[in-house]
């Protein structure tokens, strides 16, 4: 009786792994599924679109409120910093903020000057005040290797793809994908970003390029092809550029260091370190104006 | 059914752990790869076959969020399932030092799948100062954070197992 039974049992086993199927086949039919979405959606982006925007309106609530939770937890270890330190702070931003008041009285006499000036020129306002919207950084990719981070504004709050980001005064990326509720945004210090730059005193461009390998050993990112007669020192301002197609003119994007003649004896290149303080990012700006080379491009 | 609605529970919470919870303790500019630890504990307690599912699923996840071309990611965390899926053979109840040196060597596989496919096409070559500032810390934060999520799924898989009523042969 027993044994009968647990031959049926092996017997029913044994029927079963005739009918199961091999981990290899479906390991095969998953890859050419995935394969078939890499084509998919590198071929037709907006196809996903909907898929985006289901997923986001159900991940987003949940990371909006762990942020809230890591945010708090954060701030109250920065509460420990020292007494010591907070009033060596204090007396440095005070003496900041006497030669600043100072050196902002006599810009805004010049720029009243320059205004009345510009008047009589009829010229265009070069660096106007563009249209903010501030959001808030509930995501990041950071498996280590790329720099992008979601932000908790999207299509409905006006923003749209190619849309540049700011962080205080200095340039933090660009807007590469939006749905509803949300945006991604590839910043300028990831590695596969190039932004068309400009010394602001001298007007030179360069090229400025993310680049994963001196983001982390020291910080900075690449700037490449200064021209080699460009009269420039260290620690000069470099503005995003008046040929960039996707970012806003003057934007300031960080200070240069380490300039050197390439070895092809043609042009420079040097380091950049950024405007912004990526580490410590939460908040930032979007200017919700595109640039206006895009119209232009519609009109021909 | 259970199994899969837990399942995709667990899979939430590591992503959210991953994109949100543990960008606020970053060491070293990184975060553990906790949908990695997922996939290796499913693929370590159940076999091939479900671990496929869930590496397809989580990877799919990642690339929708985050990047403009989706797969990328679900290749790889299906390489590394389909791989890791061996060592069910070698499943024991009690032991931890497989499941972390499975986390450690799918780690390495993921950050060396991820430099050839995203920086060793565009010509970047630096490969070791990428190993010594992304991919080691990694690795180690990975294991570091498995020591406490691989007994939770575990016990979560445990618990599953008693509630259907089957026992481990």
């Amino acid at each position: 009786m027993q044994k009968s039974r647990r031959s049926r049992n092996r017997r029913r086993r044994n029927n079963k792994k005739t009918i199961s199927v091999l981990p290899k086949h479906v390991f095969f039919l998953l890859l050419f599924i995935t394969v078939a979405i890499v084509f998919v959606s590198y071929r037709f982006p907006n196809l996903l679109q909907p898929v985006r925007n289901g997923i986001e309106s159900f991940i987003i609530p949940m990371q909006k409120g762990i942020n809230v939770v890591g945010r708090s937890v954060s701030d109250r270890l920065d509460n420990f910093d020292t007494i010591k330190n907070l009033q060596k702070e204090n007396e440095e931003l005070k003496a900041t903020v006497e030669a600043l008041t100072m050196q902002n009285q006599q810009i805004s006499q010049e720029k009243y000057e320059l205004n009345s000036l510009q008047e009589l020129y009829e010229l265009d306002v070069k660096y106007p005040d563009y249209k903010k919207v501030a959001a808030r950084i509930i995501a990041r990719e950071s498996n280590g290797w790329y720099n992008v981070f979601t932000i908790d504004k999207g299509s409905k709050d006006g923003i749209k793809e190619n849309m540049n980001v700011m962080a205080g005064n200095g340039l933090v990326g660009l807007v590469v994908s939006v749905r509803n509720n949300s945006a991604t945004v590839r910043s300028i210090i990831d590695d596969s970003s190039k932004v068309s730059g400009m010394f602001l005193k001298t007007s030179d461009t360069c090229i400025v390029s993310g680049d994963l390998n001196s983001m982390i050993t020291d910080g900075r990112i690449k700037v490449s092809m200064i021209s080699l007669d460009a009269d420039i020192n260290e620690n000069d301002e470099i503005v995003t550029s008046h040929i960039s197609d996707k970012f806003q003119q003057g934007i300031l994007i960080g200070y240069v260091t380490d300039i050197k003649i390439d070895s092809s004896n043609m042009t420079k290149t040097a380091y950049l370190t950024p405007a912004v303080d990526f580490e410590h990012l939460d908040t930032v700006l979007i200017i919700t104006e595109l640039k206006e080379s895009f119209e232009l491009e519609d009109e021909e | 059914m259970i199994r899969l609605i837990v399942t995709f529970i667990e899979l939430i919470i590591c992503f959210l752990l991953q994109t949100s919870l543990f960008t606020f303790i970053r060491i070293s500019g990184v975060v553990p790869n906790c949908l990695l630890i997922l996939v290796i504990t499913v693929s370590y307690t159940r076999g091939q076959i479900p671990a496929l599912f869930t590496g397809f699923f989580s990877g799919l996840l990642l690339d929708l969020c985050f990047s403009e071309t989706v797969g990328f990611c679900a290749v790889i965390y299906m390489v590394i399932a389909f791989l890791a899926g061996f060592a069910h053979k070698i499943y024991y109840e009690r032991d931890y030092f497989v499941p972390g040196a499975l986390v450690f060597s799918g780690e390495l596989v993921y950050s060396l799948l991820y430099y050839i496919l995203f920086f060793l096409l565009r010509g970047k070559l630096e490969l070791q100062t990428y190993f010594i500032y992304t991919i080691l810390p990694r690795m180690l934060y990975t294991v570091l954070v498995s020591l406490a999520l691989y007994p939770a799924f575990h016990g979560i898989h445990r618990l599953l197992l008693r509630l259907e009523g089957k026992h481990d042969d």
